[in-house]
């Protein structure tokens, strides 16, 4: 918009200066500056600059709505602090893009065991515990291998451990030991390993055992939050059978 | 520096010639309209744009490229309407950053307790559950009932069984499809003098499944392996299935 000043001229040379002449002058002065007003013709280009504007005077009233659009916003400017809390729901995440280094640790526990238990009436005998501290989401346990060695939850004869030959005078028919798993002093786990035969008939020669797997013991529990330790026992039923336990109990949060 | 300097070329008693004012108007106009104000014409914080300034007049093109960095944006103000779906990608979310507690609920579904001592004939149904899922895999598995007591055991009810050979086995479905077969036998040479007895734990069946999105059906039911007889042989089992979606 053009703006350009024009201060009124009614004098000339060899007439009278008149008051009304220099009025003239100073009206059009006063109209330009106080009426007309200036405006961008009337200042330079980069003409001014911010140290002319009061500090903190442009306020949010002054920004029209949605004014600050991406391209205004510096890359990288909207730092952790500037989100709302909250304010990250799920349409705002590109999909397939929380990928696995996003997620906190895992924090599984986990305790190695290596345990004889002696021959008995069913008192239960601890294998391993491990404790965890949950927020809330299902526990999964299980028992799973050593490295490199033979993982078995196991019955022999009195005298056996995994691997050797005992010939047991005393062997009975029936075999059979129970695993449990408690959470605190809560039984959530319960699993009988039995067998009972008459095959081979002479029992007083022949070594006879039970071998299972450890990894066959498995559990998802689902308690509250809390910090909790899951404890594997095994107890015997027999006096003439003693049992073993070797591997690991781990525990995780899903 | 653009400064208002009026040449001043008369004096008293002195006769006033036209140019005398003609320069005192000309400059005046030149600096208004040639030379132009600048950042001198006007006072150090001089302006206070929340007064002068129209409301709302302040467009994003008046706002440079850039302009606007950390410092200038309040804390939290960017709030989630201010994000553009899809904004957050792998690169704005902090290594470790996703905690449990950001994830949904697991996606876990308990069957019902189900206990059956003597399974005779088998190809009866124990249990079934739905999930429904989002396409991720699922686990599917035995546990425990509710009283954290399981079983899982073949055994004859005679002392004098005449069969050598033993064997049951559950079937674990998923919807119309067979997920995997979980026999548990035995066989002996020198049976009929007692009660043959198998057990082993139930947690031992354990699958995992790769369904398509949407609800799915998993059931286990018992059957007879091909080629033998259950006629002496009865199973127990108790405890209860458990499907959740892995995240």
């Amino acid at each position: 918009m053009s703006n350009p000043f024009t201060m009124t001229k009614n004098y000339a040379d060899a007439q009278l200066l008149l008051a009304d002449d220099l009025d003239q002058m100073a009206f059009s002065l006063e109209e330009f500056i106080n009426m007309t007003g200036i405006n961008d013709d009337n200042i330079q280009t980069n003409g001014l600059v911010g140290s002319n504007i009061a500090t903190n005077s442009i306020t949010a009233a002054k920004l029209a709505s949605n004014s600050i659009a991406t391209t205004n916003l510096q890359d990288d400017s909207v730092t952790n602090p500037k989100l709302a809390t909250t304010a990250i729901t799920t349409v705002k995440l590109k999909d397939s893009n929380i990928i696995r280094s996003k997620l906190e640790a895992l924090g599984q526990q986990e305790s190695n065991f290596s345990t004889t238990v002696p021959s008995g009436s069913g008192s239960q005998v601890t294998l391993g515990s491990v404790t965890i501290t949950t927020t809330g989401r299902p526990v999964f346990l299980t028992v799973p291998a050593l490295s490199y060695t033979s993982s078995t939850l196991d019955v022999g004869p009195n005298g056996y451990t995994y691997g050797t030959s005992v010939t047991s005078s005393g062997a009975t028919t029936n075999m059979n030991f129970t695993l449990y798993i408690f959470r605190g002093v809560t039984q959530i786990y319960t699993a009988t390993i039995r067998r009972n035969t008459a095959d081979p008939n002479s029992a007083s020669t022949s070594e006879r055992k039970i071998t299972i797997p450890s990894g066959s013991v498995q559990m998802i529990d689902s308690p509250t939050s809390g910090t909790y330790t899951y404890t594997l026992k095994m107890a015997l039923s027999t006096t003439t059978y003693n049992g073993q336990g070797r591997g690991r109990i781990l525990a995780y949060e899903l | 520096m653009p400064r208002l300097t009026i040449p001043k070329n008369y004096n008293d008693a002195e006769v006033l010639f036209e140019a005398d004012l003609d320069d005192f108007k000309d400059s005046t106009e030149e600096l208004l309209n040639d030379t132009l104000l600048d950042s001198d014409n006007f006072q150090l914080e001089g302006i206070t744009a929340s007064t002068k300034i129209v409301n709302a007049t302040i467009t994003n093109s008046i706002i440079a490229v850039d302009a606007i960095q950390t410092t200038t944006i309040d804390s939290a103000a960017v709030t989630t309407a201010k994000l553009i779906d899809d904004s957050v990608g792998t690169a704005q979310v902090q290594d470790g950053a996703v905690t449990r507690a950001k994830l949904e609920a697991v996606n876990i579904v308990y069957g019902s307790d189900f206990s059956n001592s003597s399974i005779n004939p088998v190809g009866s149904t124990l249990s079934t559950l739905s999930i429904t899922t989002t396409g991720r895999p699922v686990i599917i598995m035995c546990v425990p009932d509710s009283s954290g007591d399981s079983n899982f055991e073949i055994y004859t009810p005679s002392s004098t069984p005449s069969q050598s050979t033993f064997f049951m086995k559950c079937v674990l479905n998923s919807d119309a499809t067979t997920l995997g077969h979980f026999p548990l036998g035995t066989k002996v040479s020198n049976p009929g003098t007692t009660n043959e007895v198998f057990q082993i734990p139930l947690s031992s069946i354990f699958a995992f499944d790769v369904p398509s999105a949407g609800a799915h059906t998993y059931s286990l039911v018992t059957s007879l392996i091909s080629g033998t007889s259950n006629s002496e042989w009865r199973l127990s089992i108790k405890g209860r299935l458990v499907a959740y979606e892995v995240m």
